[in-house]
């Protein structure tokens, strides 16, 4: 059976890889590019069940890429779990209304936290 | 074909380097990146249910010493850069100036960073364009000038590229140019490092993780040596940074 796929936007290619390390052995596929762009791309080949979204990306932010996100019906369900650094600058309101279930502070992401973040962001839209 | 873009230090950064505490915002969330990186590989690590090989840990320790490697690089160079910033000048006086081999300066901190380069699929190569290579400077502030500015293209360099120091005579000065092939730097990015440390921190909108803290740092310390730094953004892709340093005439018998 194919597995599912799950997005990871994160341009500091030490976490990405260790973040796409801890999905793959909880079952999913990690699929992992850099910037908004590359996201828009790997949206559409990979069709991700989640996406794991830096703020602070090179170029088209992690808002923008939201915003971008929202704008196409088919995605406005996708779910989304931000880990930024920045998370006390982040409007909850904003973010909420772009899909982000969960907000993680980066400075304190584990592989735990991320996977249990993952799970629950997916149980909730399931639940949908 | 449109012409490289040149800038020199007062677009940089202006005339005043440092502003109250808001160098030591941009320092806190420069530091927010690598601290990120070591707080989830050791949690890593530390799971049980990681899965991690043998090789898989080593490369997680050495990532760590990288990154730990980074931040310690990153506030000596501020705390030198911030000093040297606020006093008036009582510390520039005491600072031993002398010739200094550039060239070598910059194969030892190529060689320093050869791992964090290898972690990070790229590579760091000297493009020596002259043979007149002593310059009026402090080898240990040079050294943090030069490990700031690699370290800085490293940041933005995309995997499987090169980072090249150019050294090069220009007119009275030696240049040392650290070229990336990151995100371009754009005129008004460079405006926005001009103010960052004015009221809050401003990161790059080209360049993420970045306020900019290192080029700070190199600014400050090549300004104390009495040299500029400036930027040229290729019209492509990619920045160079360079620092100009007087030459110095001294016949080198090294």
């Amino acid at each position: 059976m194919k597995q599912q796929a799950i997005l990871i936007v994160e341009d500091e290619p030490w976490l990405a890889e260790a973040y796409a390390k801890a999905i793959d052995q909880s079952g999913w596929h990690a699929v992992a590019v850099r910037t908004a762009p590359e996201a828009i791309i790997a949206v559409d080949n990979y069709q991700p069940i989640a996406i794991v979204l830096d703020i602070m990306l090179a170029g088209v932010n992690g808002i923008q890429l939201l915003h971008e996100l929202r704008s196409y019906k088919d995605l406005a369900q996708l779910p989304v779990v931000v880990c930024s650094s920045l998370t006390h600058n982040l409007d909850a309101k904003q973010l909420e209304a772009y899909g982000v279930r969960r907000v993680l502070l980066k400075t304190k992401v584990t592989p735990k936290s991320l996977i249990t973040a993952i799970r629950e962001v997916l149980a909730e839209a399931k639940a949908i | 074909m449109r012409e490289n873009q040149q800038f020199g230090a007062a677009d940089l950064f202006g005339d005043k380097l440092s502003d109250d505490l808001a160098p030591l915002v941009a320092a806190a969330h420069e530091l927010k990146t690598p601290l990120s990186v070591v707080a989830y590989l050791a949690a890593a690590l530390r799971d049980p249910g990681s899965e991690l090989s043998d090789d898989g840990k080593d490369n997680y320790l050495e990532r760590i010493t990288l990154a730990t490697e980074r931040m310690s690089r990153l506030v000596e160079g501020f705390t030198q850069a911030y000093r040297l910033g606020t006093d008036d000048g009582r510390q520039l006086s005491l600072i031993g100036l002398e010739p200094v081999n550039i060239t070598s300066v910059s194969e030892e901190v190529a060689h320093e960073l050869e791992p964090l380069a290898r972690q990070l699929d790229q590579t760091i190569t000297l493009d020596i364009r002259t043979r007149s290579n002593l310059a009026v400077a402090n080898r240990q502030l040079l050294t943090s000038v030069m490990v700031n500015l690699m370290d800085n293209a490293l940041k933005h360099n995309q995997p499987g590229s090169q980072v090249v120091v150019h050294i090069a005579q220009h007119g009275d000065f030696l240049r040392t140019g650290v070229q990336d092939n990151g995100v371009s730097v754009t005129r008004r990015d460079l405006q926005r490092l001009r103010g960052r440390f004015g009221k809050e921190l401003q990161p790059l909108t080209g360049r993420s993780h970045s306020s900019g803290l290192g080029l700070y740092i190199a600014a400050q310390l090549t300004r104390a040596m009495g040299g500029n730094l400036g930027a040229i953004c290729h019209h492509k892709t990619g920045t160079t940074f360079y620092a100009d340093l007087q030459r110095s005439t001294q016949l080198s018998f090294l």
